[in-house]
């Protein structure tokens, strides 16, 4: 695997490329196991892939334009939907830039709440990203085993918010649900059993010689490449360039944990096999340390608190639940504009808001993970036999809603 | 608010004459206003500054005044001071004849989104090697949807018409 | 017999019933389809219309599968086996053996119709049992038996509800909770619900999540090129009546593109939902209901036609 010869990406037109004799058009398109909702159009000569054009926009639905025609709180299920997997963060992402708009900081309880979600949800992530990556190889046992071992995580979260996946609970201002009393005990459980799994898939997934034959040396990309092309996530460190937005540039109380971020310096897609598993332990012992040092107090900023009604008080002093005062609905924040970066499962999260003094925002820019990471296609798989094509395009953990952003 | 803070005046120094450098200290972004002439020196500079990515292209629409803003949102990976920052290189086009240079010699990561910006606000880059549609199906090629003067349906009953929903 | 009688007979027989046998079926076949989509019988690309001239048509992968069927054929072990005992030559013994049971069958027919006479006789008659009695009679009252009670199309329904396979064509954000759903929590497959890649061989298509503009051209064209029987299952809310994004400017009903049978609601559903749209999805196909949606013939719907025009 590796005397693979990379040819350099030229803007070659197409016409030129298919009157080349023995050069045939192959469409991976959206009906196809190996694909997700996106066409791949792939050129081949002989074996050699030549020339790969992604065509994406299946799943475009128009989420800025949208957000510009509702109200700042109605965004926020169309912030999750997109990013399926991993909704926090993208809910959180967007509720940092709202609250910078507004000039508010959420209370530290609130902020800790969001901290543990958000890690919940990155666990999920990076398991739904080894289940498809074991899938596109043809493993169904690692698919099988990384979707059950998600499951003890999403009864979790259900307990605490009522739903599977789309939880919607962060606003701005906190958060809409108080931990119960027994939680941190059932996470502990949780996450002890996750651990003994991941020595599991250290025997099975990440020493199998098939997948290191399949996956070593495949799909090459350098630190400077890298850089250059603007990729990010877990893709980025694997390629040598250590930069965590939650390292780089802090956001909510990252700054009071300890962790490490692991990179790698090959670059291959056995290095983004590896560091998604090393990125879930990491996850692992952030959620131990905030939930060793959780601070009481309340959900919700101050002074939305004191516009509750009496009614929607005594619901939050019994059950620890925030319930939508009109306040939120009709949210008008100054003019101005703001921006949020956060890092998600698949890397990082950009909103960037203007606000013009209404109740609907004058403009709404989200840029997601997967669109960042779709130059692997142009610049990365020529090159390379056909049968690389899927074991590259699983590694980057590709989601085509996500892309489609919208 | 937008001031002149001290690291807005160094790198405005850093810069050049060029262009008008001012933080939004509420947001926390560095906004670089140049005109579209010296779109291309002050990229260059920048890059060399080591800002080495681009974050994102998009454009926001000011149908009254007539006119389009395009932004270039840049950062960096390999410098860890300037990792923190978000600079946002804003460039004014008049709304009839929509035309800027294309940055994608100098940030090789704005490939993407400026083709997805050209699709739906009608921006043309001039320079760019690969300007086709992106996103959009054919039947709304044309159509800028994310201008101001695309309206969107507002009642159910517009939406029942063939071929889904459309102004 | 002359020497060359021994080849010429076997093959000839196989030839014969090689070639007439698949020529009926096609006939009949043809005789019993109704109007077709011109889409139904072009290239399979992945759900795009064909581009380009069509390559590698000899498929290489079916010549092993011949060789093995015909090595290991039932009749070739019965032919070795007989010729190990009777230590006969095995190529004519074979066929002179089956024609000879044939033959000794017919004429047991026919030497039982000149002793019973044509009505039969009846030997024991208890309540409800008939020992031995016509033929004739008894197989015309198990067919009649058969059409009342509509047997053969029961037996065919509860074939189909136990194995609808779906085309591996996943819509949109719906399509996660489709894939934990056929995790090993709520196990998809025990009822009979494998994700098949090649949609010729699928009957049914389970649109999860939004119908894009470009999404729908892809999913009809799906929909052309599969064989009849075949069902729809519509998940989540935006296929029910937009959900979430219903006044976006690409996006359509899924009721505009498809006929669809069940509708399964939840922003996403709930993968024990979506079980449940199975089970009641295997109700209807057994009582053998149409689906309210369907068109007589889907080319004849001309409001399909025009959103999902694929030619």
């Amino acid at each position: 695997m590796s005397n693979i010869t990379t040819a350099p990406f030229t803007y070659e037109s197409l016409s030129q490329l298919t009157m080349k004799e023995g050069v045939l058009e192959l469409q991976v398109g959206p009906a196809h196991a190996g694909s997700g909702h996106m066409r791949i159009l792939v050129w081949v000569e002989g074996d050699t892939v030549v020339k790969v054009d992604p065509d994406i926009g299946f799943v475009h639905r128009g989420v800025e334009k949208l957000s510009e025609d509702r109200l700042y709180v109605k965004a926020i299920p169309i912030v999750e939907r997109p990013n399926l997997v991993d909704t926090v963060n993208a809910n959180l992402g967007y509720i940092i830039a709202l609250e910078k708009l507004l000039g508010l900081e959420a209370p530290p309880r609130a902020q800790y709440i969001r901290v543990i979600t958000a890690e919940i949800s990155r666990i999920i992530s990076h398991l739904y990203g080894i289940a498809i990556y074991g899938i596109f190889m043809g493993s169904s046992t690692v698919f099988m085993w990384a979707l059950a071992d998600r499951e003890p995580f999403i009864d979790i979260m259900e307990e605490l918010t009522g739903a599977r996946l789309t939880y919607s609970h962060i606003i701005p201002g906190g958060v809409r649900w108080d931990l119960p009393k027994d939680f941190g005990e059932r996470l502990e459980v949780a996450l002890k059993y996750l651990e003994g799994r991941v020595s599991d898939y250290e025997k099975i997934w990440m020493n199998n010689p098939v997948v290191r034959a399949r996956a070593e040396g495949v799909g090459i990309l350098s630190g400077a490449k890298a850089t250059e092309l603007g990729v990010v996530g877990p893709n980025l460190r694997a390629s040598g360039v250590k930069c965590d937005v939650r390292k780089c540039a802090p956001y909510s109380v990252y700054s009071d944990f300890d962790f490490d971020v692991p990179t790698f310096k090959e670059g291959d897609s056995y290095a983004r096999l590896l560091i998604r598993v090393e990125e879930i332990k990491q996850s692992i012992s952030i959620l131990r340390q905030a939930l060793k040092n959780i601070p009481e107090g309340k959900i919700i900023y101050e002074d939305y608190y004191k516009r509750m009604t009496p009614l929607m008080k005594s619901i939050y002093d019994e059950k620890g639940r925030v319930k939508f005062t009109s306040l939120l609905t009709s949210l008008s924040p100054p003019k101005g504009q703001s921006f949020s970066r956060v890092e998600g499962g698949r890397g990082e999260i950009f909103f960037y808001l203007i606000s013009d003094g209404t109740k609907n925002p004058y403009r709404f820019r989200v840029v997601t993970p997967s669109f960042r990471n779709l130059p692997y296609f142009t610049h990365v798989m020529p090159g390379h036999k056909l049968a690389d094509v899927p074991v590259i395009y699983g590694s980057i953990d590709y989601f085509p809603p996500e892309a489609d952003r919208r | 608010m937008l001031a002149e803070t001290p690291h807005a005046q160094k790198l405005g120094l850093a810069l050049g004459g060029s262009a008008s450098v001012t933080e939004d200290q509420k947001a926390g972004l560095i906004e670089v206003r140049v005109e579209p002439k010296f779109l291309m020196d002050v990229s260059k500079k920048l890059k060399e500054l080591g800002f080495d990515h681009c974050v994102s292209v998009t454009a926001v629409d000011y149908p009254r005044e007539n006119y389009m803003d395009v932004i270039w949102h840049v950062s960096s990976y390999s410098n860890e001071e300037l990792g923190n920052k978000l600079v946002s290189l804003t460039v004014r086009i008049s709304r009839d004849e929509p035309r800027v240079g294309s940055l994608v010699g100098v940030w090789e990561s704005s490939l993407f989104s400026e083709r997805e910006t050209h699709e739906m606000f009608g921006v043309e880059f001039e320079g760019h090697p690969d300007l086709r549609p992106l996103l959009l199906p054919e039947e709304l090629l044309g159509k800028w949807p994310l201008r101001k003067d695309f309206i969107l349906p507002k009642r159910r009953s517009d939406l029942f018409r063939k071929g889904g929903a459309q102004p | 017999m002359p020497s060359w009688a021994d080849p010429v007979l076997s093959v000839g027989i196989i030839v014969l019933v090689g070639l007439v046998a698949p020529v009926l079926v096609l006939l009949i076949g043809k005789a019993l389809a109704g109007s077709e989509h011109p889409m139904k019988r072009k290239r399979f690309e992945s759900g795009n219309p064909p581009v380009g001239s069509g390559k590698g048509f000899f498929s290489m992968q079916y010549y092993p599968y011949l060789i093995m069927f015909v090595l290991a054929e039932p009749y070739a072990v019965f032919l070795f086996i007989v010729a190990m005992t009777f230590n006969l030559k095995p190529d004519v013994s074979g066929s002179l053996m089956i024609l000879g049971v044939l033959a000794l069958a017919l004429a047991l027919r026919r030497a039982r119709k000149m002793v019973e006479g044509e009505r039969g006789i009846i030997l024991v008659q208890e309540e409800g049992s008939v020992y031995f009695g016509n033929l004739d009679e008894i197989a015309k009252k198990a067919g009649q038996f058969i059409k009342k009670n509509r047997l053969a199309s029961k037996v065919i329904n509860w074939g189909y509800t136990y194995s609808l396979w779906p085309a591996y064509l996943v819509t949109a954000c719906c399509g996660t909770e489709l894939a934990a759903a056929s995790g090993p929590r709520f196990d998809l497959e025990r009822l009979g619900f494998l994700s098949y890649g090649n949609p010729r061989q699928s009957n049914i298509v389970l649109i999860d999540g939004t119908l894009t503009i470009k999404m729908a051209k892809v999913v009809r064209t799906v929909w052309e090129q599969m064989p009849e029987p075949k069902w729809v299952i519509a998940m989540g809310a935006c296929v029910l009546d937009g959900g979430i994004f219903w006044n976006s400017y690409s996006t359509v009903l899924a009721r505009d593109i498809l006929p669809v049978d069940i509708y399964v609601p939840g922003c996403p559903p709930r993968p024990e939902a979506l079980a449940r749209g199975i089970m009641m999805l295997k109700e209807k196909i057994k009582k053998g209901e149409k689906s309210l949606n369907q068109p007589t013939s889907i080319s004849e719907n001309k409001e399909m036609r025009e959103v999902g025009n694929v030619g």
